[in-house]
C-alpha cells in the first residue's frame, strides 16, 4: 500500500504532494535556501500526511471501491491554507491543509491538558492568549464530491477561473463547481445506446491553462479531441479532433493497444499539448489537426516485445509525462527505474535510472543506454536484462526550477540540477 | 501454420485476463477489458484467416477431384484440365503457394478494396464483422463475373480454381498481422503458377465457365461460412472434431480442445448458452448439402447469435 500513484507539485512548487495505492496524501516541503550549504536550493522534507481516501464498498453492485488516490491537483494559494483536490475512482475530495504555529493558553474552565476545573476553584479571571508552539500541519476535508461518476475517474482539473474543475471517468467527463458537492454537470458522455458497440473510452482529461472554456480529452484510441464549453451544454461534437493516422506497417495484434493515450498534459503557454501513448510521446501545435508536430520514442526497442509485455501485464501500464518550466523539456518514465528527458530545442535525449544503487546522493546522474540488439557494449542495458516490475509511471516537475520529482513503485526521488 | 497457435494463445490469454479481471479488486475495469477484447478480436479473425485457407485450399482439391469426373462427359479442351491439376500438386504445401499466385496479376486492384474493406470490418463491432465477410463474399463473387468475360487468356486460369483462389488470395493479405516470411514465400510461387496457367492457353465457352464460377463460389462461401460459425465459439471444442473437414490435422484438434475445455470450465455458466445452440446447429446442418446458397444465410445468422451472448458475457457492465 505504499505504491506511488499520483505526484504533482503546486503552483509556486514549494509543496510536492503524493498519494499512494492506501489512500493515503503525503505532502513535502522545500526548505527555504541556505546560503551557507553546497546546494542552494532547498531539500524536500515531510511537511504532512493524511489518509484522503478509504476503501468503500458499494452495496448496490456488490463491488469494492479501491482507495487509491488516482490523481492529486492542487489549487492556487488564495490565503494561508493550501488547497488540493484527491480522487479516488469515484469520489473526489477537496482538502485545506493549514498551518497551526500557535494556541491559546489560559482558559478559565479548562485545564492546560483539557481537563475541566472545578467551578468552585476559580477565584480569579484571566483572559487567554495565543503562545506559540511547534507547527502543527493540520489536514482537513472541505468538500467531498460523491456519486458523480458511474466508471473509473481517471483525471481531474482545475480550471483556470479558479472556480470550476472537471472530472473525468471512462465515458464521461463532469463539471463541478469547487463550492458545490451536490450538484455536477455532465459536459461530455461517450457511452454508447448499446454498450456492446462501445468502441473506445476517455482516458485522460485538461483544462486548457489559460482559456477556461478550453478543455481536451484523450480516447484510448490515440485521438484527442479539443471542445469548447461556449458551443453548447454538452460538448459530445468535438471543435478539434487531434489524430495521426496509423502507420500500417506497424499494425499487430497489439496496436490498438499502444496507441491508447495514457496522459495528456498542455504545455505551459498554452499552445501546444503532449500525450503520452506506450511507445512515444508526442508534441501537438493546438492549430494543427493533422500530426503532431514533434514525436520522440521513448523505448522502441520494446515493439517486438509486444506479445510478452501483453501476457505479464506491462503493455497496460500507463505512463504519464511532464513539461518543464519553460516547455523547453519534456519527461516520461519507463522501466528499470529509467525515466527519459527530451530537449525539444536542442534535440537531444537522455535516459536516467532513478535508483539508490546506481547512484549516490548529490552524485551527478550518469545517463543509461539500452542495447535493442546486436553487440551489447560496455555499460550499456540489454532489453532482455531490463526489470518491467520497476516502472517509473510518474514524474513531476518543478514550474520554475530544474527541479524534478520521480516516482518508483515504492519510493519518491527528487533530482535537482547542477549548480556552479 | 503458426499464426494459428500463436493467434489461438492470444485468444486463450485473453480470455484469461478477462477472467481475472472479475475478481479483481476495485471491479471490473473498463478501459483494460476494452483493450484485452479488441485483442481477442484481432486474435480470432487471424485464427479464422488461417482456417479458413486451410479449408479452401482442402476445398479445392476436393473439387479439382470432381471436375475431373464431370469433364470426362463434356467435350472440353483437355488442356486446361491438364493445367488444373498441374497446379493442384497432392502436395499440399505447393498448392497453398501456387493457388493464390493465380489471379494475382490481373486482380491487385481488387484485392486491395477487399483487403481495405476487411480491414475497416476487423476494427468495426464484432456482428458487423460477420456481416462485411459475407458482403465481401457477394462483392466477391460479382467481382469474378464481371472479370470473367474480358479475360480470355492470361493469368486468369482456369474457372474452377479461379474463385477459390480468389477467395484464398483475399484472405491472405490479412495475415500480415502475423510472420512475414509466409507471404514472402508466395512470390516466387505466383510465377510459376501464372506460369502453368498461361500455358493452358484457355479458351472457353465464357457462359458455362461462369455458372461454374457461380456455382463454386457460392459453395466456397458456404464453406467458409460454415467453418467460421465452426471456428468462433472456441469455447466448444466438441463441435470441431465432429464437422470439421479432413483439412487439419487430428493433433491441432487435441490441442484445441485441451486448451479450450479448460477455459470452458472455468467460464461455467456464462458460456453455456453457446453450447447449447452450437448443438441444434450441428444437428440442423447434417443434412444440409453443400451446394445449397440459403445454407450460407443461415449459417451467417448462427454466427451471429453465437457472437452475440459472447460479446454480452464480456461486456457484461
Amino acid at each position: 500500500a505504499d505504491i506511488i500513484s499520483t505526484v504533482e507539485f503546486n503552483h509556486s512548487g514549494e509543496l510536492l504532494a503524493t498519494g499512494d495505492k492506501g489512500g493515503r496524501v503525503v505532502i513535502f516541503q522545500q526548505e527555504p535556501e541556505n546560503k551557507s550549504q553546497l546546494q542552494c536550493r532547498g531539500e524536500y522534507n515531510v511537511y504532512s500526511t493524511f489518509q484522503s481516501h478509504e476503501p468503500e464498498f458499494d452495496y448496490l453492485k456488490s463491488l469494492e471501491i479501491e482507495e487509491k488516490i488516482n490523481k492529486i491537483r492542487w489549487l492556487p494559494q488564495k490565503n494561508a491554507a493550501q488547497f488540493l483536490l484527491s480522487t479516488n475512482d469515484k469520489t473526489i475530495k477537496l482538502w485545506k491543509i493549514s498551518e497551526r504555529d500557535k494556541r491559546p493558553e489560559g482558559y478559565n474552565l479548562k485545564e492546560e491538558d483539557g481537563r475541566y476545573r472545578d467551578p468552585s476553584t476559580v477565584t480569579t479571571l484571566r483572559v487567554p492568549v495565543f503562545r506559540p508552539m511547534d507547527l502543527m500541519v493540520e489536514a482537513s476535508p472541505r468538500r467531498v464530491f460523491a456519486n458523480a461518476h458511474t466508471y473509473h475517474i481517471n483525471s481531474i482539473s482545475v480550471n483556470s477561473d479558479y472556480e470550476t474543475y472537471l472530472s473525468a471517468d471512462d465515458l464521461r467527463v463532469n463539471l463541478w463547481h469547487l463550492e458545490i458537492t451536490d450538484r455536477s454537470f455532465n459536459i461530455v458522455d461517450i457511452k454508447p445506446a448499446n454498450m456492446e458497440e462501445l468502441t473506445e473510452v476517455i482516458t485522460a482529461a485538461e483544462f486548457h491553462p489559460n482559456q477556461c472554456n478550453t478543455f481536451v480529452y484523450s480516447s484510448s484510441k490515440g485521438t484527442i479531441r479539443l471542445c469548447d464549453m461556449r458551443e453548447s451544454a454538452l460538448c459530445d461534437k468535438h471543435s478539434k479532433l487531434f489524430e495521426e493516422p496509423e502507420d500500417p506497417s506497424n499494425r499487430s495484434f497489439f496496436s490498438e493497444i499502444i496507441s491508447s493515450i495514457s496522459d495528456v498534459k498542455f504545455s505551459h503557454n498554452g499552445r501546444y499539448m503532449m500525450t503520452r501513448d506506450y511507445l512515444s510521446v508526442k508534441i501537438w501545435d493546438l492549430n494543427m489537426e493533422s500530426r503532431p508536430v514533434e514525436t520522440y520514442q521513448v523505448h522502441e526497442y520494446l515493439r517486438s516485445k509486444l506479445c510478452s509485455l501483453y501476457e505479464n501485464d506491462c503493455i497496460f501500464d500507463k505512463f504519464e509525462c511532464c513539461w518543464n518550466g519553460s516547455d523547453s523539456v519534456v519527461m516520461t518514465g519507463s522501466y528499470n527505474n529509467f525515466f527519459r528527458m527530451f530537449d525539444r530545442g536542442q534535440k537531444k535525449d537522455v535516459t536516467l535510472e532513478a535508483s539508490r544503487e546506481s547512484s549516490k546522493p548529490r552524485a551527478v546522474l550518469k545517463p543509461r543506454k539500452v542495447c535493442a540488439g546486436g553487440k551489447r557494449k560496455k555499460d550499456e542495458i540489454s532489453v532482455d536484462s531490463l526489470d518491467f516490475n520497476k516502472k517509473i509511471l510518474h514524474t513531476a516537475w518543478h514550474p520554475q526550477e530544474n527541479i524534478i520529482a520521480v516516482a518508483t513503485t515504492n519510493n519518491l526521488y527528487i533530482f535537482q540540477d547542477k549548480l556552479n | 501454420m503458426e499464426f494459428k497457435v500463436e493467434a489461438h494463445r492470444i485468444m486463450s490469454i485473453s480470455l484469461g485476463k478477462i477472467y481475472n479481471s472479475r475478481v479483481q479488486r476495485g471491479g471490473i475495469k473498463l478501459h483494460k477489458n476494452l483493450l484485452v477484447s479488441l485483442v481477442l478480436r484481432s486474435a480470432r479473425q487471424v485464427y479464422l484467416n488461417d482456417y479458413y485457407q486451410s479449408v479452401c485450399l482442402n476445398a479445392q482439391q476436393h473439387w479439382g477431384q470432381h471436375e475431373e469426373v464431370m469433364d470426362s462427359n463434356q467435350a472440353k479442351s483437355t488442356s486446361e484440365r491438364v493445367g488444373y491439376t498441374a497446379t493442384t500438386p497432392a502436395d499440399p504445401a505447393a498448392t497453398t503457394a501456387s493457388e493464390p499466385g493465380l489471379p494475382a496479376e490481373n486482380t491487385p486492384p481488387e484485392m486491395t478494396i477487399d483487403v481495405e474493406s476487411f480491414t475497416e470490418s476487423h476494427a468495426a463491432a464484432q456482428t458487423e464483422d460477420v456481416e462485411a465477410d459475407h458482403t465481401d463474399c457477394k462483392d466477391k463473387i460479382s467481382d469474378c463475373r464481371r472479370r470473367q468475360p474480358s479475360e480470355l487468356k492470361g493469368a486468369a486460369s482456369s474457372p474452377a480454381s479461379g474463385p477459390t483462389a480468389v477467395i484464398a488470395k483475399h484472405l491472405v493479405p490479412d495475415n500480415r498481422i502475423g510472420p512475414k516470411k509466409v507471404k514472402e514465400a508466395k512470390p516466387p510461387q505466383d510465377e510459376g503458377g501464372c506460369g502453368e496457367a498461361d500455358a493452358d492457353g484457355f479458351v472457353d465457352d465464357d457462359s458455362v465457365a461462369e455458372t461454374q464460377l457461380d456455382n463454386h463460389l457460392v459453395a466456397s462461401c458456404n464453406r467458409k461460412r460454415r467453418s467460421s460459425e465452426k471456428a468462433v465459439p472456441p469455447e466448444s471444442p466438441v463441435k470441431k472434431p465432429k464437422r470439421a473437414p479432413s483439412s487439419a490435422p487430428s493433433g491441432e484438434e487435441e490441442m484445441d480442445t485441451t486448451n479450450v475445455s479448460s477455459l470452458i470450465t472455468i467460464f461455467g455458466s456464462s458460456f453455456s448458452g453457446l453450447l447449447s445452440k452450437d448443438n441444434t446447429q450441428a444437428e440442423a446442418e447434417a443434412g444440409d448439402s453443400d451446394r445449397d446458397s440459403g445454407a450460407g444465410q443461415i449459417c451467417c445468422d448462427q454466427v451471429l447469435k453465437n457472437l452475440n451472448p459472447w460479446t454480452t458475457a464480456i461486456v457484461a457492465f
